[in-house]
């Protein structure tokens, strides 16, 4: 009765007149609307608004890291700003805006890649995860650097993609050339993190290129126990969940303007009703990772005057 | 987004009575208060919107009638709005709101957040967001330190610095560093 709604809502408390009195929603939903550099600028003004605007979350729909000794450079596109460019190179703090970033961002895509001149490992160590993501694009980075970055993402990332063809591409620290002979395809399977542990949802992808891959020959032997079978250039396994298998898939493709050749290799979590015959042709993931190499496949492949550089692909 | 306002008298039938915390009566027709969620839940759960049902004077102990005031201002306006989406803001940078939101809401920090805590508290979800969104606008372009003077914070810098606690406990916002870095739309050189 009227009563009743009266004694209930007689008593709350609606008169704030300063924003520090706002109730924590309400506050919250006017950080909403707040751009990235004032949400920033809001949160080092006290305590109580750094907790606040940090359990904010920001849908970042995608977000281009180029890394040196910090961030050098982001370009971001957000809910709030289509088209962001975050300029962390006059200062050493490009590597705390990107901490601010993983903390409230809830990212579509995220592409990381490194300048190497200069590069500190410890940046990807000591960044604080877990990164919210569905999709990762990794360039320049070793295997060290992988796996510490792999720790720092959730475990619903959808895809990674991850260039490790240029792994060689170090101006300075020569040792750092050559840190992996080869793409560790048996460590990243074993990853448990991302594969087996969590039971990765089905859908859930890996690709990468590199110059070097893995045999298929000692992936067989190292997953021995869980192969399924071996279709021609694929290789599929058991995993703890019956209703889920994991398909590697391995393609080969001429390393454009070298002798070389690029080799490409696709993880994906599968339903294990799947048939052989209903597995994607290769040429559409190959092409997802390097969008402007000239394939075999492609029409004007004999034709000199297409082929790019592959360093063009980013 | 623009609408005529015919100006209409609520009739016995079609309005009822809200009492404002210092005991003023408003009439209020109940096509307004479809607008207010808290309102017409209320006007739902008593069946005022029956003609043949006697409607008590809904007491709203805690809206000055000042704010009342405000907020059918508010309501009057929008009488033939469209109901309220979500989305009927739209993020974007160069977005601004019509002349007459401009003046409505041409008011200082403090009635501001009265009138926020009015509209969440009525819930009245266009005039909450439209809100939110100027009292984001008003720290645009602002440093940390103008925040504070706009917003009225008390930093707790003070403190922390006798008990020789850092104010962060990283150092990812610390005045002078973070807040500070260049955040422009257009890219620069690499």
């Amino acid at each position: 009765n009227m009563d009743l709604l009266v004694e209930k809502t007689g008593n709350l408390q609606i008169h704030s007149i300063n924003w520090c009195d706002m109730p924590p929603e309400i506050k919250r939903a006017c950080i909403d609307w707040m751009e990235l550099k004032e949400r920033a600028r809001l949160r080092s003004t006290s305590k109580t608004e750094k907790s606040l605007v940090d359990s904010q979350k920001l849908k970042i729909h995608s977000a281009n890291f180029h890394m040196n000794r910090v961030l050098y450079i982001g370009c971001m596109s957000t809910e709030i700003e289509p088209e962001l460019t975050v300029d962390g190179s006059k200062r050493d703090d490009g590597y705390s805006l990107m901490q601010f970033l993983f903390k409230i961002g809830v990212f579509e895509k995220i592409e990381f890649s490194l300048f190497r001149q200069n590069f500190q490992s410890e940046l990807f160590r000591n960044l604080k995860g877990p990164i919210s993501v569905k999709h990762v694009d990794l360039a320049g980075i070793d295997e060290m650097e992988l796996f510490e970055l792999l720790d720092k993402f959730t475990d619903k990332v959808e895809s990674f993609s991850f260039d490790a063809k240029n792994w060689d591409f170090d101006l300075e620290t020569l040792s750092r050339i050559n840190l992996s002979e080869e793409f560790p395809l048996d460590r990243l399977l074993s990853y448990d993190k991302m594969w087996l542990e969590i039971d990765a949802e089905i859908g859930k992808t890996f690709r990468v290129v590199a110059t070097r891959l893995g045999t298929m020959q000692a992936f067989l032997e190292k997953f021995a126990d869980r192969v399924v079978n071996v279709p021609k250039e694929r290789i599929r396994i058991s995993t703890p969940n019956p209703s889920k298998h994991i398909l590697l898939e391995f393609g080969h493709g001429e390393n454009n303007g070298s002798d070389g050749m690029l080799c490409f290799l696709r993880l994906m979590v599968i339903p294990s009703e799947m048939g052989d015959s209903e597995y994607e042709e290769f040429e559409g993931w190959m092409r997802l990772l390097l969008p402007m190499h000239h394939f075999p496949w492609d029409p004007n492949y004999d034709d000199e005057d297409f082929i790019f550089d592959d360093d063009d692909d980013y | 987004m623009s609408c005529e306002e015919p100006t209409t008298s609520p009739t016995p039938e079609n309005n009822i009575t809200v009492v404002s915390s210092d005991g003023k009566e408003f009439l209020l027709d109940l096509k307004l208060t479809e607008q207010s969620e808290t309102l017409a839940r209320l006007i739902s759960n008593f069946e005022y919107d029956r003609t043949d049902v006697k409607k008590d004077p809904v007491p709203l102990g805690n809206i000055t009638s000042a704010q009342m005031q405000k907020i059918i201002e508010w309501l009057q306006h929008h009488r033939y709005y469209p109901k309220w989406e979500q989305n009927d803001i739209h993020y974007s940078t160069s977005f601004t709101f019509e002349t007459w939101v401009e003046e409505y809401l041409n008011i200082p920090n403090n009635e501001m957040f009265e009138l926020l805590n009015a509209a969440n508290y009525l819930n009245i979800p266009r005039l909450f967001s439209t809100i939110c969104r100027i009292m984001a606008s008003r720290i645009t372009g602002k440093s940390a330190e103008q925040i504070r003077t706009v917003l009225n914070i008390k930093t707790d810098v003070k403190n922390d610095v006798y008990t020789g606690i850092p104010i962060q406990e990283d150092s990812s916002s610390s005045e002078d560093g973070m807040s500070e870095i260049s955040l422009s739309p257009s890219p620069p050189p690499i």
